[in-house]
């Protein structure tokens, strides 16, 4: 897995747990962590653990990573109309899709973990952009579908929301109907945007309150 | 010239001493001062009477006359009818027994009754007229017209009654029908006035509104920069814990259980 570059790091103008309110969870044992870790302290899951577990290379992040086509042409245009609507009004973000097929005993959220961060990041562009995606993982031979977000998006949403979309548009992905259900995981991922986005705006004027209160006050005292 | 004087005086004096010579009203409905009506008669006419003007306000009365009086007799009846009879209706029968044609009767109303016309009074008096003189006997006569007097006249002043209050009632029902409309315009005005205006003024602060959150809808939002909580060594993401089983497990010999 790739260091962050020291340039790609993202202004750091509020902390992530000023909107976050999701818990952390290890990748691979699902234990809820209270603070963020490099290693998981059950399961000693880390990064390089993922890299000897899935030992071959990543593809690129891509909007739809699908060598056989379950997404077929229609629903990849479709959807891609869908994502550009959502695209304008969160120009940040970004979802992609990738289906595959794995053996039972991987773990879609934590092949979901691996893929994200061995995806190549090969120019800035996409360094840019990766902290804003969203991915989702389709095992269209078992029937399993997962999300993982990247750290720039993740404050703002929430793990329990994205299972909810999920569970919504369950029986499209029982149909096999990947269309509509593509369709309505965009639709329903703006819900949840929307949602973090006035959550956001809401916490944000707050901040600005209380740190316009706080001046004031320090003016006083002065 | 003398003649004319002669004669105008004899007329005054003439007209002076009529009231003079009128007798003076009776204490029920009957004037017989020579007592030629039987009691059961006097009795029968009494009542007939006293139930006219109890029950319609019309007063009548009996009068038996020795002789036919100078002025003649509908004459006479007429001014002991405006003598006794004050501003009601009133009715005066005259008999003087012995004479071909009797009896006779006189009707009238005061200036303060309204209802009935002089042709209808007249008409009254007629029809019973008509029948008492049809009667054989003399004092059957009298008590005939009575009956019939009172009846007509009554039945004359009920239909009065009768018609005046339907007038009454559909006026008052008109009047209040109309009061009801007026009201009815004035709210249906009030609500012009004012819910026309508030609904504009609502449509066009809903109109607002509504392209407000369009726009802001619209509107590219972009989320704040945050400090990444980076872990697990993950560059990008930390993972998570969304996912979802669509169908049913594999078993081991290839077939799908819950």
């Amino acid at each position: 897995m790739e260091e962050i570059q020291e340039e790609q790091t993202i202004k750091k103008l509020y902390r992530a747990v000023t909107f976050a309110k999701s818990s952390i969870f290890c990748p691979s044992c699902f234990v809820k962590i209270d603070r963020v870790v490099k290693t998981c302290p059950r399961c000693q899951f880390s990064g390089a653990v993922a890299v000897q577990k899935y030992p071959f290379s990543a593809p690129m992040m891509v909007r739809f990573m699908d060598d056989k086509d379950i997404f077929d042409f229609r629903a990849r245009q479709a959807i891609s109309n869908r994502l550009a609507q959502l695209e304008k009004k969160f120009p940040q973000v970004r979802i992609c899709f990738c289906a595959l097929e794995l053996p039972e005993h991987v773990d879609l959220r934590e092949f979901g973990y691996w893929l994200f961060n061995a995806s190549p990041v090969e120019d800035s562009v996409e360094a840019g952009k990766r902290p804003w995606t969203i991915l989702l993982l389709l095992d269209h031979a078992l029937g399993r579908v997962s999300v993982t977000s990247g750290y720039a998006i993740e404050p703002f949403v929430r793990d329990d929301q994205w299972v909810n979309c999920l569970r919504i548009e369950r029986e499209y992905f029982v149909k096999r109907d990947y269309r509509k259900a593509g369709l309505r995981f965009v639709s329903g991922a703006e819900r949840i945007l929307r949602e973090g986005a006035n959550l956001a705006k809401l916490k944000m004027i707050d901040q600005m309150k209380r740190k316009k209160r706080m001046r004031s006050r320090k003016e006083k005292k002065a | 010239m003398i003649v004319f004087f002669i004669s105008l005086s004899l007329v005054f004096s003439q007209e002076e001493s009529l009231p003079s010579s009128l007798p003076s009203k009776p204490d029920g409905h009957i004037y017989d001062p020579s007592g030629w009506l039987l009691d059961e008669r006097r009795t029968e006419i009494e009542e007939t009477l006293g139930k006219a003007e109890r029950e319609w306000s019309v007063r009548l009365f009996a009068v038996v006359l020795e002789r036919n009086p100078a002025v003649g007799a509908e004459a006479y009846a007429r001014m002991l009818g405006r003598s006794w009879g004050g501003e009601g209706v009133w009715g005066v029968i005259i008999h003087v027994p012995g004479i071909e044609g009797a009896p006779w009767c006189v009707a009238e109303r005061g200036s303060m009754v309204k209802w009935a016309s002089k042709e209808s009074f007249d008409e009254a008096v007629k029809a019973a007229m008509d029948r008492a003189r049809r009667q054989p006997a003399e004092q059957l006569r009298l008590k005939v017209a009575c009956k019939e007097l009172a009846d007509e006249l009554g039945f004359l002043g009920l239909k009065e009654e009768r018609i005046e209050r339907k007038f009454g009632e559909a006026g008052n029902e008109w009047d209040e029908k109309a009061m009801d409309r007026r009201s009815n315009r004035r709210s249906r005005r009030r609500v012009l006035f004012v819910g026309v205006p508030l609904i504009l003024l609502i449509g066009v602060v809903g109109f607002f509104v509504v392209r407000r959150k369009l726009r802001n809808r619209r509107k590219p939002f972009l989320f704040p920069e945050t400090e990444y909580r980076v872990r697990f060594e993950g560059p990008w993401s930390g993972g998570g814990n969304a996912g979802l089983r669509f169908t049913r497990k594999v078993g081991e010999d290839g077939s799908r259980r819950g």
